[in-house]
C-alpha cells in the first residue's frame, strides 16, 4: 500500500505525520503528533466538492463519546482539504470480525450494538444521517465504540452515479430506497441491520459478484434468516424491511428490541413487592418424588442426526447413570453423619467414641512387636486371624439381624444434615458449620468448615477430572518421595530387626518394595479420578503383581540371596499343579508370582494411592494389607515374617509417598 | 590513548538505545536493544523507566533481563504471570500474559524459536506517552513481515524485512527491492534514526524514542 506523505513530513503546519493508518474511500488518513505532541488522525480529502466540505462542517462541532470528534479542518500550500480528527486506537469492526468466522458472542454483539445505535441516536437527534456506516468505519478503543467518517459520506447522487466503480464494501451496508435517491435516518437503521446480521452470523446478507448484483439483491432478494437464532430473526427482519415506512422505526428500536431478544424480556420488569417477603422454607424435595424426565427431543438435525442423537443420548444416560451413583452416595454419607451425629450426642456407643482408639493401641503393639521380635509374632498373627474372622461372622449375623428388624430412624438434632438435601445436591451435602456437640475421641469440639465438610465425601470413587500434565506431577513426585521412604523403612529393618543381615537380602527387599511402590502408583494415578473400581481393574492388578513376583525371583536369583529361613509347614498348599510354591523354605518362581498377583489383586491399592483418600496414612489400611499378606502366605506356601512386613513395608510406602489432598481443596473439576 | 580521544561514532548503538518504528498501514512500535528494559509508570519529570506507561505503577516497576537462556522478570512492585502473583525473580516462556499493579496487564511473546528476539503486546489500554502498538525487546535480530514468526506483524506485507545489529550499528536487510533512503539493502545497509526504509508495497522510520 503506497501513501502520498512519507512518515516526518509536514503537509499541513502545526503537525508531523509518523506514520500512514490507512486509505479509505475518501483519502487517506495518517497518525500525526502536533508540535505540542497530541496525537491527532489527519484525512486528506481527494478530489473534494463545496458540497462534502458543507457536510463536514457541519459535524465540527457535535460531541458523542460515541462518534469520532472532528477537530478541524484545514487546507495545505497545495489546496487540499485535511480533516483533523480524535485518534483512536483500537481495532476496527472490520478486523474484530475477521477473528470470528462464524460470527461473534452474543455479549459482543451487545456492546457494539450499544454503541453504534447510541452513537447514531445522537446524530439523528441532531438531524444528521451518515449514510456510510460500515464495520470498517467502527472502532473499538478499549471498549468504548465510536464511529468514524461522520459527515464524510458521498452524497447519495455522486455515487450511484459511477455504481459501478464504487468499492463493494460500501455497498453490502447499503439501503435499497438509496439506490433510487432517497436517504432519511432509516438509511442508517438499514445499515445497522446489516452489521447486525454480520456480526451474529459472520456473513452479509447480501453477497455478489459485483456492486450493482449486490444492489439488486437489497431491491428484490429476501434475507436468509435461518442463520439467526430464533429470537433475532423478527428483530432483524424488521430493521432489513425493504420499505423504509414499514422497517424498525430508529436506531434505538433496533436497540432495545435486540435487547429483549437477547436477554429474553419485552420491557423492564420492576421488582415486585412479594420479593421482598421474608422468604418461608419450603420442603425440599423427596427423592422418591421427583418426577422421571420426559424423555428427549432429537438433539441434532440432518443427514448424521441419527448418529449424533444415538452419541448424544449415550453420553446423556451416562451422565445421568454418575448424577444417580452420586446421589446414593450423597444420601449413604448424610445417614452415616446423622449416625455419628446422634451416637455423640446420644453418648451411648462405646465404638464411636473408644473403638479407634484402643484397636490404634493394639496394632502399635503389634507393630513394635513384629519390629523387635519378628519370629515370636506369628502365632499372635494367627491368634488375630482367628479372632477376626469369629468377629467377623458375629458383625455378618449383627447385620443380618439388623436387616431383617425394622429400623427406627435416627432422632434428627439440632446440626445435622436436614433429610432430603444429600439426595438432591450429589456433590454438595448440606453447606453448613457443623458444631459438634460433644467431645468426640478426646478432640475438643471441632468445627468443620462447608469445604471441608464437602471435601470429606469426595474419596478415591469420586469421579473427577485430572490433566495428564497432574497425573505425570504428581506421579514423579510421589515416586521420588518413594525412594526416601522405601530406602527409611529399609534401613529401619536391617539396623532393628534380625530380619535383613546382609546387603543382598537389603537390596533385595528395598528394590522389590520400591518396584511395587511405583508400579502401584503409576496405575492408581492413571486410573484416578476415573470413579469406582471395576473387576478390570483388579485383573490389571493382578498383572502387575505377577510380574512385580516374576521380577522379585528373577532378582532374587541374580543376586543369590536366601529370605530368613522358615518352616513352611503349617500351610495349606504347597505346590500347584505340579509346581511346588518353596523349595527348601525359599519360594519358587511360581510361589513369588502367586504371592505378589494375589497380593496386588485382592487389596484395593488404587484406594491407597488416591489422592483424595482419607487420610494421608491410615494404619488400618496398612495392618489389613499385612493381614492379606498373612493369610495368603497360609493360603500358599511363601516366606510368612518376610512376606507380611514386605507387604506393610510396600502399603506404607505407598501411603507416605503419593500426594494428597487435604479434604478442603477437594474438588470434582 | 588512541582509542580513548577518537571521535564518536554518531551511528553507534548504544547499549541502552531505544528507537521507535513508525511503519506505515501498520502502527508503531518501540524497539528496546538493551538486555536490562525496565518498566514503569511515565513521570513529567522526564526521569522514566525504558518502557514508560501512562499508568500508576511506581517509577521502576519491574526489569526484564534477557540472559543466554531467556528471559527473566524481576518484581519491584505487585506483579503477577499467567494469573499468579510473583514475588521474586520469574522465568518467562512464551505467551505469559503479565498484570502489573491492579490494571495493566501486557503479554509476552517469544515470537521466533531462532531468534531471542521478544515481544511485548499491549493488552489493556496502556500505553506509553505516545498510542504505540507494541514493544520489541531485540537480541540479534528483529524480523518485520507478514509471518506470525515476524516480531512485528504487518499482514498485507510480501516481503520480510530483518534489522539486525552488526558492530556497533543497526542494519537492515531483505530479499525484495527495499531501499534505505536511495541505497538497496538486499545484501545489508546501514540504518541509522532519522531514516526512511521504502519498498514495493511498504514504508517505515526508525528515530530515536523521545522519552
Amino acid at each position: 500500500m503506497k501513501f502520498t506523505f512519507a512518515p516526518e513530513s509536514k503537509p499541513l503546519a502545526g503537525y508531523t505525520i509518523k506514520r500512514a493508518i490507512h486509505k479509505g474511500g475518501f483519502g487517506e488518513v495518517y497518525y500525526a503528533l502536533s508540535d505540542a505532541g497530541k496525537e491527532v488522525a489527519l484525512k486528506l480529502l481527494h478530489d473534494n466538492t463545496d458540497v462534502e466540505l458543507r457536510g463536514v462542517s457541519q459535524c465540527l462541532n457535535l460531541k458523542h463519546p460515541n462518534l469520532v470528534t472532528i477537530i478541524d479542518i484545514k487546507q495545505d500550500d497545495d489546496r487540499d482539504y485535511w480533516v483533523i480528527m480524535e485518534y483512536v486506537s483500537g481495532k476496527t469492526l472490520d478486523e474484530v470480525l475477521a477473528g470470528y468466522a462464524g460470527g461473534m458472542p452474543l455479549a459482543a454483539v451487545q456492546n457494539w450494538i450499544v454503541g453504534m445505535s447510541g452513537g447514531l441516536a445522537y446524530l439523528h437527534d441532531r438531524g444528521i444521517v451518515h449514510r456510510d456506516l460500515k464495520p470498517a468505519n467502527v472502532f473499538d478503543e478499549h471498549g468504548l465504540i465510536k464511529i468514524g467518517d461522520v459527515g464524510l459520506a458521498k452524497f447519495i447522487s455522486e455515487s450511484r452515479r459511477n455504481a459501478q466503480t464504487e468499492s463493494v464494501g460500501t455497498v453490502y451496508y447499503m439501503a435499497p430506497e438509496v439506490a433510487r435517491g432517497h436517504y432519511g435516518h432509516e438509511v442508517d437503521v438499514y445499515s445497522l441491520g446489516v452489521v447486525l446480521y454480520e456480526m451474529v452470523t459472520g456473513r452479509v446478507p447480501f453477497e455478489g459478484e459485483s456492486a450493482a448484483e449486490i444492489l439488486m439483491k437489497h431491491l428484490t432478494q429476501k434475507p436468509d434468516l435461518s442463520l439467526l437464532p430464533e429470537k433475532l430473526r423478527p428483530v432483524v427482519e424488521r430493521a432489513l424491511e425493504k420499505d423504509p415506512l414499514r422497517r424498525t422505526s430508529s436506531v434505538t428500536q433496533l436497540r432495545d428490541e435486540f435487547l429483549a431478544a437477547v436477554r429474553g424480556r419485552e420491557v423492564p420488569v420492576d421488582i415486585p413487592a412479594s420479593s421482598f417477603e421474608a422468604r418461608r422454607d419450603t420442603p425440599p424435595p423427596i427423592r422418591s418424588e421427583t418426577p422421571k424426565p420426559p424423555p428427549l427431543p432429537p438433539l441434532v438435525t440432518g443427514p448424521y442426526a441419527g448418529y449424533a442423537d444415538k452419541y448424544v443420548r449415550k453420553w446423556e444416560k451416562k451422565r445421568q447413570k454418575y448424577q444417580a451413583r452420586a446421589e446414593r452416595k450423597a444420601e449413604k454419607y448424610r445417614r452415616r453423619y446423622e449416625n455419628r451425629q446422634w451416637a455423640a450426642h446420644d453418648g451411648s456407643s462405646f465404638w464411636a467414641r473408644q473403638g479407634h482408639f484402643w484397636i490404634r493401641v493394639i496394632a502399635v503393639g503389634v507393630i513394635l512387636a513384629a519390629l523387635f521380635r519378628p519370629h515370636t509374632i506369628m502365632p499372635m498373627f494367627r491368634a488375630i486371624a482367628i479372632g477376626g474372622g469369629f468377629a467377623a461372622i458375629a458383625y455378618g449375623g449383627y447385620r443380618l439381624f439388623g436387616l431383617l428388624t425394622p429400623s427406627v430412624p435416627a432422632p434428627h438434632i439440632a446440626g445435622a444434615a436436614p433429610p432430603g438435601l444429600g439426595a438432591t445436591q450429589p456433590y454438595a451435602p448440606p453447606p453448613v458449620q457443623v458444631h459438634r456437640p460433644q467431645p468426640i475421641m478426646g478432640r475438643t469440639a471441632v468445627e468443620y468448615t462447608a469445604a471441608e465438610y464437602r471435601g470429606t465425601h469426595m474419596d478415591s470413587n469420586t469421579p473427577r477430572f485430572l490433566s495428564l500434565r497432574q497425573r505425570m506431577t504428581e506421579l514423579t513426585g510421589g515416586m521420588t518421595f518413594s525412594i526416601v521412604v522405601t530406602a527409611i523403612i529399609t534401613t529401619v529393618l536391617a539396623t532393628v530387626t534380625s530380619l535383613l543381615p546382609d546387603a543382598g537380602r537389603i537390596g533385595l527387599f528395598g528394590i522389590v518394595t520400591l518396584a511395587a511402590a511405583w508400579l502401584i502408583q503409576g496405575a492408581s494415578k492413571l486410573l484416578e479420578g476415573h470413579g469406582e473400581a471395576t473387576t478390570s481393574r483388579r485383573i490389571g492388578f493382578l498383572g502387575l503383581g505377577v510380574a512385580l513376583g516374576l521380577g522379585a525371583y528373577w532378582l532374587d536369583q541374580a543376586l543369590l540371596v536366601d529370605l530368613p529361613k522358615e518352616h513352611l509347614t503349617g500351610t495349606i498348599f504347597k505346590e500347584v499343579g505340579a509346581h511346588p510354591l518353596a523349595l527348601a523354605g525359599q519360594p519358587t518362581l511360581v510361589g513369588y508370582a502367586l504371592f505378589f498377583g494375589a497380593l496386588f489383586a485382592l487389596r484395593g491399592w488404587w484406594r491407597q494411592a488416591d489422592g483424595y483418600r482419607k487420610k494421608r496414612f491410615r494404619l488400618m489400611s496398612v495392618l489389613l494389607t499385612g493381614g492379606l499378606a498373612f493369610l495368603l502366605s497360609w493360603l500358599w506356601a511363601f516366606p510368612q515374617v518376610i512376606g507380611v512386613v514386605w507387604a506393610v513395608a510396600i502399603s506404607a510406602v505407598v501411603h507416605l509417598s503419593s500426594v494428597w489432598v487435604p479434604p478442603a481443596q477437594r474438588h470434582v473439576g | 590513548m588512541a582509542a580513548f580521544f577518537s571521535p564518536p561514532n554518531p551511528a553507534a548503538v548504544a547499549v541502552d538505545a531505544r528507537y521507535l518504528l513508525w511503519i506505515d498501514g501498520v502502527g508503531g512500535f518501540l524497539v528496546c536493544l538493551a538486555p536490562r528494559v525496565t518498566i514503569g509508570g511515565s513521570r513529567p519529570d522526564g526521569q522514566n523507566a525504558d518502557l514508560p506507561l501512562m499508568s500508576n505503577l511506581s517509577r521502576i516497576h519491574a526489569t526484564l533481563l534477557r540472559g543466554s537462556e531467556g528471559y527473566v522478570l524481576e518484581p519491584h512492585g505487585a506483579l503477577k504471570v499467567a494469573g499468579r502473583p510473583m514475588n521474586d525473580r520469574v522465568f518467562l516462556t512464551s505467551d505469559r500474559e503479565l498484570e502489573l499493579g491492579s490494571s495493566v496487564k501486557l503479554k509476552f511473546r517469544l515470537p521466533s524459536v531462532l531468534s531471542m528476539t521478544a515481544a511485548l503486546e499491549f493488552q489493556s489500554a496502556h500505553r506509553p506517552p505516545h498510542s504505540l502498538d507494541g514493544v520489541v525487546l531485540m537480541e540479534d535480530n528483529c524480523l518485520i513481515g507478514p509471518g506470525r514468526d515476524n516480531h512485528i506483524r504487518c499482514p498485507n506485507w510480501t516481503e520480510t524485512v530483518l534489522l539486525y545489529r552488526r558492530g556497533d550499528q543497526l542494519w537492515c536487510k531483505s530479499r525484495g527491492d527495499v531501499f534505505v533512503e536511495k541505497s538497496l539493502a538486499r545484501s545489508g545497509a546501514p540504518l541509522r534514526p532519522g531514516q526512511i526504509v521504502t519498498g514495493k508495497e511498504l514504508r517505515f522510520r526508525l528515530e530515536a524514542a523521545p522519552w
